[in-house]
């Protein structure tokens, strides 16, 4: 489906846009409207630092690393909430291989605010019309008698995440503020814990687009040290696999760069902005025709989440 | 946790104690080995349900890729099988992708609802009562003990507030 790939570049467009916009410090502030908060995925100060090279995945990776462990960062209050904004886009299947399936994309605005008892408020909006797979889909699915497809309300409604409840990890046992806060700033020590938390459901060898998925969100949204979130990157250098998808041109050198790594059935992507060293997005991309996403070509983006800052 | 949330967990606990895992074909378990299984397999307390159970069309079994019907840490995909289009009594294979398996439920329908770890379907198998919303599989096991995050290999739709059998359907 080119136009929703052509919609999530324009997307992560505008996050390279926004993130263009910093204040000026060595990292970004807290976003408008959570001055007491922490602002999730923290952005460098894009002058005056050396760039990573457009080489090979691993070795822009390593030079994230090397930037987040040499950053000039001050770490927030212990106690600070998290806050990080994002637009997520989802998939919406009705009855997956079954004959009469259809497959829709919504899109979701949210800003999520995570204390440090990691209790969470998310306040989720719809962002953007429907779209489906196919021009057919969309017929299904008004022969299904319009059936919601799990939109939030345009106007917006807040959800509460317990104390405790709350995770810095997609899959997995949960990760809590605190135990994000805590996590090794080794490379080895911050991979054995992503896999021990990963390992009940994956086993001791993850899809290493699943680790890489993990470790983005990690790195997108958790109030790590600059320790850990160097380590983090040190990690996603090291996962076999990765390799550079896509560039988009800054006016010297390649500004945006799009990591990617498959596994069998899908593809993990995630944009960074070499400017600011910090995520813009992190996207599934469905590899081969399957029965759980009934339509959708291989090659489509099933889901993304694109971080923005204002 | 307001009135509405007590009676929605003592209706879930009541119905799903009757409703546990059940091999694929045969019905009845004893009251006995209900409870323990039913013990065994919640191994963490879900007595505050804070999240918003979230949209799921009526009479329809939802899934989701994420905990907390995909409201926690991040979003993903929302699979839904209405009892209108999906086989009923039949085992309906769900996929085998790491990134595409269930991690929780809400089964918004009257009637009990059935998930497999194995597809064809073997004996690891659990029933959910109508209503229930399990927000994170992770805690919940299937009868062996193992965990049942990422694990569910098939679906079945029941036509009944009691365990019935499933025939092996696409599985």
């Amino acid at each position: 489906m080119p136009d929703t790939r052509a919609l999530l570049i324009g997307i992560a467009s505008a996050g390279v846009l926004l993130a263009g916009c910093g204040s000026g410090t060595a990292v970004t502030q807290a976003a408008p409207g959570a001055s007491a908060a922490f602002a999730a995925n923290p952005r460098l100060q894009a002058t005056g630092l050396p760039q990573p090279p457009p080489g090979h995945a691993p070795a822009v990776a390593q030079a994230l690393a090397a930037r987040w462990a040499a950053a000039p960062w001050h770490a927030s209050s212990a106690d600070a909430a998290t806050v990080f904004r994002v637009i997520d886009y989802t998939a919406t299947v009705f009855s997956p291989g079954i004959p009469g399936g259809f497959t829709a994309f919504i899109t979701t605005r949210r800003t999520v605010v995570v204390s440090a008892a990691s209790a969470a408020a998310i306040t989720a909006s719809n962002a953007a019309s429907p779209r489906f797979a196919t021009p057919a889909d969309r017929v299904l699915w008004k022969e299904a008698g319009r059936p919601s497809l799990g939109q939030a309300p345009a106007t917006g409604q807040t959800q509460a995440i317990p104390a405790g409840d709350y995770t810095f990890l997609p899959q997995g046992r949960t990760l809590t503020y605190r135990q994000a806060a805590g996590l090794p700033g080794t490379p080895g020590g911050l991979a054995a814990v992503i896999l021990a938390h990963l390992r009940a459901y994956a086993g001791r060898y993850p899809p290493a687009s699943l680790t890489l998925r993990q470790l983005a969100y990690l790195i997108a949204t958790a109030p790590l040290t600059k320790a850990a979130r160097s380590a983090a990157w040190q990690v996603v250098g090291s996962l076999p696999g990765l390799r550079i998808c896509q560039t988009w041109p800054g006016p010297l050198q390649p500004r945006t760069v799009e990591l990617c790594l498959a596994s069998a059935d899908d593809e993990t992507l995630v944009n960074i902005d070499l400017g600011t060293a910090s995520i813009l997005s992190i996207s599934d991309r469905l590899l081969r025709p399957s029965p759980m996403y009934p339509h959708v070509a291989a090659g489509t983006i099933v889901g993304s989440a694109t971080f923005v800052t204002s | 946790m307001n009135p509405s949330s007590h009676r929605k967990r003592r209706r879930w606990l009541a119905v799903a104690a009757a409703a546990v895992a059940v091999p694929a074909l045969t019905l009845a378990l004893s009251g006995a080995a209900q409870a323990g299984t039913l013990g065994a397999a919640h191994r963490t307390s879900t007595a505050v349900a804070a999240v918003t159970t979230p949209n799921c069309p009526n009479a329809t079994l939802c899934a989701y890729q994420n905990s907390d019907y995909n409201n926690n840490g991040a979003s993903g995909t929302q699979w839904n099988y209405p009892y209108n289009s999906t086989p009923h009594l039949q085992w309906v294979w769900v996929g085998s992708s790491a990134n595409d398996q269930f991690s929780s439920l809400n089964n918004n329908r009257a009637w009990v609802s059935y998930v497999n770890k194995s597809c064809p379907a073997g004996n690891q198998t659990r029933a959910w009562a109508g209503g229930a919303a399990p927000k994170n599989l992770q805690n919940w096991s299937w009868p062996n003990g193992t965990n049942m995050n990422d694990s569910i290999s098939a679906i079945a739709l029941g036509t009944s507030s009691t365990t019935q059998g499933i025939s092996s359907g696409s599985c």
